[in-house]
């Protein structure tokens, strides 16, 4: 098993329901590893859409 | 007649490591904790909150529970189980100078002879840890271990021999960064253990299921005179251990709801949560956003760190309560646990919806 600290810069779907937030962040961390530890550290809107981007920063479970 | 309000069951949220000006410190969110546990009859939070080092305050309606577990909890996947006592294992890391360890050995034999706490067992990692601390770009502290599977191996072995909770003591490194170190006993920037702290407590629990709580192995600090008061509760003692077996000696138990157990009267579950109160700009945490998932009321309270992921940044801006101070957030709790419209406390009253 190994810990690793991870940022990741997440964008989001344009229209998207920010009720499904969590599970959404989940399943991008997941690709990572097994999240044991993260939150969203900041939020931003692109310039262009209304899809924002997320930082999110992790302590992901890799084996 | 005295009329009393059923207990609103409330969550309480002060992350870790994220330099808040209530809770950033050594347990310096406990007296705002022990107001809402007053406003609501049962408050439920989390170590960062409440472990004031030396320092600590046990009220029954407190209930202690680690992140990892307050997370699952929030999101509907275990629950809680008031319990009279735990039986506390202590886990302590092997890369703990001998003297240091002694220290921490008196302090759990202290709890036993001082405050009738039932310490059954303790247990020496087979490795050194490894704690490392690392900042992310947001400020907020971070941490991961070397030897994770000598942390888990460790606390199969106290669990195995009749623990129900584990206390755990790791060595964090001396060498903090002078600056970030002398901020912190000013009274400004971020604890750069907590991050890590976290990270061991969650492993635990994510692992074992039971209650744990992390108290980081320190060598003592050369007194300072203008130390700030919210530091002050890690500066009494020689360790951190006092306010962690304390906590965790009436922790609830966890449920796996997904286990099919069956839930009691006084089990708390998520169904049951009538608010969450949490720093303004820390809303993007896990339990939280599970909590605006299930339409519980979110009550954000005007307490500084180093984040701004607030409810109009996340687009939840008129689904959140906004407190400027946690004695307003007390006000807020107790006005939902008598069943009083907030809408109805404010001028002007806010129009009423006409249905065509």
């Amino acid at each position: 098993m190994k810990l690793t600290f991870r940022r990741l810069s997440l964008t989001s779907a344009e229209s998207f329901p920010m009720n499904d937030l969590r599970c959404w962040i989940l399943e991008q961390l997941e690709k990572e590893g097994e999240p044991l530890r993260w939150a969203i550290t900041s939020i931003n809107p692109t310039s262009e859409t209304s899809a924002v981007v997320l930082e999110v920063e992790a302590v992901l479970i890799n084996p | 007649m005295t009329f009393v309000a059923a207990p609103l069951p409330t969550l309480m949220i002060v992350p870790t490591g994220i330099g808040c000006e209530v809770g950033g410190f050594a347990g310096d969110a406990l007296p705002s904790a022990r107001l809402l546990a007053a406003a609501s009859g049962c408050l439920i939070t989390h170590p960062n909150v409440i472990n004031g080092a030396s320092l600590y305050w046990r009220d029954p309606r407190i209930h202690y529970v680690e992140g990892y577990g307050l997370d699952r909890f929030a999101s509907a996947l275990w629950g809680l189980r008031p319990v009279r006592s735990q039986r506390i294992g202590l886990l302590l890391d092997a890369g703990i100078e001998s003297d240091l360890l002694l220290r921490h050995r008196q302090v759990a034999q202290g709890c036993r002879a001082t405050l009738g706490l039932d310490i059954n067992a303790l247990v020496t990692t087979d490795a050194p840890l490894g704690v490392r601390l690392c900042v992310g770009d947001s400020g907020t502290s971070w941490g991961t271990l070397d030897r994770p599977d000598a942390l888990l191996r460790a606390g199969e072995r106290l669990k195995a021999a009749g623990a129900t909770a584990i206390a755990v003591v790791a060595r964090f490194p001396d060498d903090l960064d002078d600056e970030v170190l002398a901020a912190y006993r000013h009274g400004s920037g971020v604890d750069a253990l907590a991050g890590a702290e976290a990270v061991i407590s969650h492993l635990l629990v994510r692992h074992l299921r039971i209650p744990c709580a992390h108290a980081p192995a320190l060598e003592a600090l050369p007194p300072v005179a203008d130390l700030d008061p919210r530091a002050a509760g890690e500066e009494l003692g020689h360790t951190f251990l006092a306010c962690v077996l304390v906590g965790l000696s009436r922790a609830p138990d966890l449920l796996d709801l997904s286990s099919g157990c069956s839930i009691a009267g006084d089990d708390l579950v998520a169904d049951r949560l009538g608010a969450v109160v949490v720093p303004d700009g820390a809303l993007g945490g896990e339990a939280v956003l599970a909590s605006l998932e299930r339409g519980v009321a979110v009550i954000a309270v005007h307490n500084p760190g180093v984040l701004s992921v607030s409810a109009d940044a996340l687009g939840f801006g008129n689904q959140i309560l906004k407190a400027g101070s946690y004695a307003e957030a007390a006000g807020l709790v107790t006005a939902l646990r008598e069943g009083i419209a907030i809408a109805s406390l404010a001028r002007p009253l806010p129009a009423m919806q006409e249905l065509k």
